[in-house]
């Protein structure tokens, strides 16, 4: 398996300068970006939470994220084949046409950013949890327990009927782009067929009495795909449509699309998550 | 160029709570739990596990009142040799493949402490089929590498299960032929019985944990090598979903049990076998010898069945079989799919001392050349 790393590659980029012009012809026509103004989010980590020795769903609280630019559509797969003729991305089995990439892993997500990024001289990459979930608006959605749900049965039958509610009617084929249409913020697809992965991770704590996060750990070989209903998966599964958000409700397809930073990308900043 | 392990290492001290972030208004009131079931009075007794075939020391007929049996298991990821040639990523609880068999009795609570180490690459868990509820505990133990948890579950059914890793998704299936499967026995507190209800016992118990292996092999056809477990996923996949194993094997490896680690036995000596296969089909046979009694599906509480030849292991379950093993020699153990035991690997063996009984079986003629037909 690559491994390719995203943070040493953005470095360097930066001392290349950002934003300059690309010195070569641009593979494909640069993407549509929307700008999402900063915002506030109702957050809560995904992972898991005990209190006193039982697991809990942490309670949920306002998150401040900064305004952003992230692409309109997913990743086409005809935008990550170029990523792979290129020799910069790991052949995956979707193939061919305009369609959403899908059944790539977040390492063939990540290689993807840092092949763009360096390619165009931007710096390209993985949207955070946070900024995920204030771009989806009004489609973000979250099959967590819910934060009162006590004992194991409850909080099974919580989380699944929870995902049941946010699966809705999606169908199984990816559409094309834009066939889930735009969200209120002129963002396309989002929380359609197919789950995007950010560059959050999985988090396990405990929670204070009052339900809120007191200690917390990611552990990353999880990270957190956006979508009707978060999943966790696996950084190198490609189909996770066996399995994922909670029991029998796994995201359909997992495909990404990638946030534009316009300064130098900070990779310390706030919100990293 | 760093390892998958170390990357992710490096990402993990990248993240922390923003301080900017604040508690939302209190929308969501917790309720109370149910109690927790109070079990002070019970006696407690823990259980050093041993690697298969061999069984940790237990009583046959329950010594009391039920108790609180403690076990400790730590996962283990690594390489393993399973042929000349062919090498596993596995994973394994308690670094076997299989895992080591447990025995409590009925009604008797299991509470196992699961220990994922912080080298370890992946999250596992465990689903007890003798467990009831929270798909036997595999929805409250999922552990990260470097966290531990403790599940208690009442073994309220008697007969032989299976357990093993189950952390979702594609995961399932992944953990499970890469090792992470064993089993308990849960015994009645009385005993094992026949087919009459009359109580019955075992010299020796060994446990034959089965496993099929779906190791990748290159263009040239020579079997593939990974760095880590992580790196073998895909791969592995591939050949997974082709349902065609490159090894199905007894305790772990080709020869496992053979040779030097043949199974031992003695003449008159009652041997218990459970096998367990938590994927796919099996079909033991002692070539040889019999299975005098065998709860094929493995629960006690159903009648054994006598003088089978054959007996059938549903993948995903246990059974167990006894034999009064009547002459001496050696005998295959086998799945008698013989594609599957003999150039598959499983195949064990059992060494029996003793004199022989002519009665039973006589050499009559010894093979000679046919002259003067
Ligand atoms: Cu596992």
């Amino acid at each position: 398996m690559k491994t390719i790393l995203l943070v040493p590659l953005l470095a360097a980029v930066g001392a290349l300068g950002l934003g300059a012009i690309p010195d070569g012809a641009p593979p494909f026509a640069p993407p549509q970006t929307v700008t999402v103004a900063a915002g506030e989010v109702s957050w809560r980590p995904l992972g898991n939470f005990s209190q006193e020795g039982k697991a809990r769903t942490p309670r949920r609280v306002v998150l401040a994220v900064p305004g952003f630019e992230i692409m309109k559509h997913q990743v086409s797969r005809d935008q990550y084949s170029t990523c792979v003729a290129a020799g910069a991305c790991a052949a995956v089995p979707a193939v061919g046409g305009s369609l959403p990439q899908t059944q790539v892993n977040w390492q063939d997500a990540t290689a993807f950013a840092a092949w763009y990024s360096e390619l165009t001289k931007q710096a390209w990459r993985l949207p955070t949890e946070a900024e995920w979930q204030l771009a989806a608006a009004e489609r973000y959605g979250d099959a967590a327990a819910d934060a009162g749900a006590r004992d194991p049965g409850e909080r099974m039958l919580s989380a699944y009927a929870n995902g049941v509610f946010l699966r809705g009617s999606a169908g199984s084929a990816p559409r094309p782009a834009g066939g889930y249409g735009e969200n209120s913020l002129g963002v396309a697809d989002m929380g359609g067929n197919i789950w995007e992965w950010t560059d959050g991770c999985m988090v396990n704590g405990r929670l204070a009495a009052d339900g809120t996060v007191v200690q917390s750990d990611p552990y990353c070989g999880v990270r957190i795909a956006g979508g009707r209903h978060r999943a966790a998966v696996i950084d190198f599964v490609r189909d996770a449509s066996v399995g994922g958000c909670a029991v029998g409700l796994p995201p359909d397809h997992l495909g990404f699309r990638l946030v534009r930073d316009a300064g130098a990308p900070d990779r310390n900043g706030p919100a990293v998550w | 160029m760093l390892t998958r392990r170390a990357a992710l290492m490096g990402a993990a001290g990248a993240v922390s709570l923003p301080i900017f972030a604040r508690a939302a208004k209190a929308e969501e009131a917790l309720t109370p739990a149910a109690a927790p079931a109070d079990l002070s009075k019970l006696k407690r007794i823990r259980r050093e596990l041993v690697a298969p075939p061999f069984v940790h020391e237990h009583e046959q007929v329950a010594p009391g009142e039920p108790r609180i049996v403690e076990f400790e298991m730590t996962i283990v990821e690594k390489e393993i040799q399973v042929d000349d040639g062919a090498y596993l990523q596995g994973m394994t609880f308690n670094g076997s493949i299989p895992g080591p068999m447990m025995v409590v009795h009925q009604d008797d609570y299991v509470e196992l402490t699961l220990i994922n180490p912080p080298q370890n690459m992946l999250q596992h868990n465990i689903d007890f089929h003798a467990a009831t509820g929270a798909l036997g505990g595999g929805a409250l133990t999922l552990v990260n590498p470097g966290e531990k948890t403790v599940l208690r579950f009442k073994a309220t059914r008697p007969g032989t299960f299976v357990y093993h890793c189950a952390p979702g998704g594609p995961m399932i299936p992944w953990h499970v032929v890469a090792g992470m499967v064993g089993s308990i026995m849960v015994l009645p507190r009385d005993g094992l019985k026949d087919h009459e209800g009359r109580r019955v016992s075992y010299d020796r118990v060994y446990y034959i944990g089965e496993n099929e292996f779906y190791i990748p092999k290159d263009e040239a056809g020579v079997y593939k090598r990974y760095g880590d477990v992580g790196e073998s996923y895909l791969d592995t996949l591939e050949v997974m979903n082709g349902l065609v194993p490159s090894h199905v094997v007894f305790n772990g490896k080709v020869g496992a049990l053979t040779g030097d680690n043949a199974l031992k036995a003695a003449v008159g000596e009652k041997v218990l076998f459970v096998h367990s296969q938590g994927n796919r089909d099996s079909r033991p046979h002692l070539i040889g010898g019999h299975g005098d009694l065998v709860w094929e599906a493995g629960k006690f509480n159903n009648v054994p069945d006598r003088d089978l030849e054959t007996w059938f292991i549903r993948g995903g379950s246990a059974g167990a079989a006894l034999y009064e093993f009547l002459q001496p020699g050696v005998y295959a153990y086998v799945n008698h799919n013989l594609i599957e035991a003999v150039n598959l690997g499983a195949t064990a063996h059992v060494v029996v001392a003793g004199d022989w009984n002519n009665d039973l079986m006589e050499q009559v003629v010894a093979p000679t050349e046919m002259t003067g037909i």
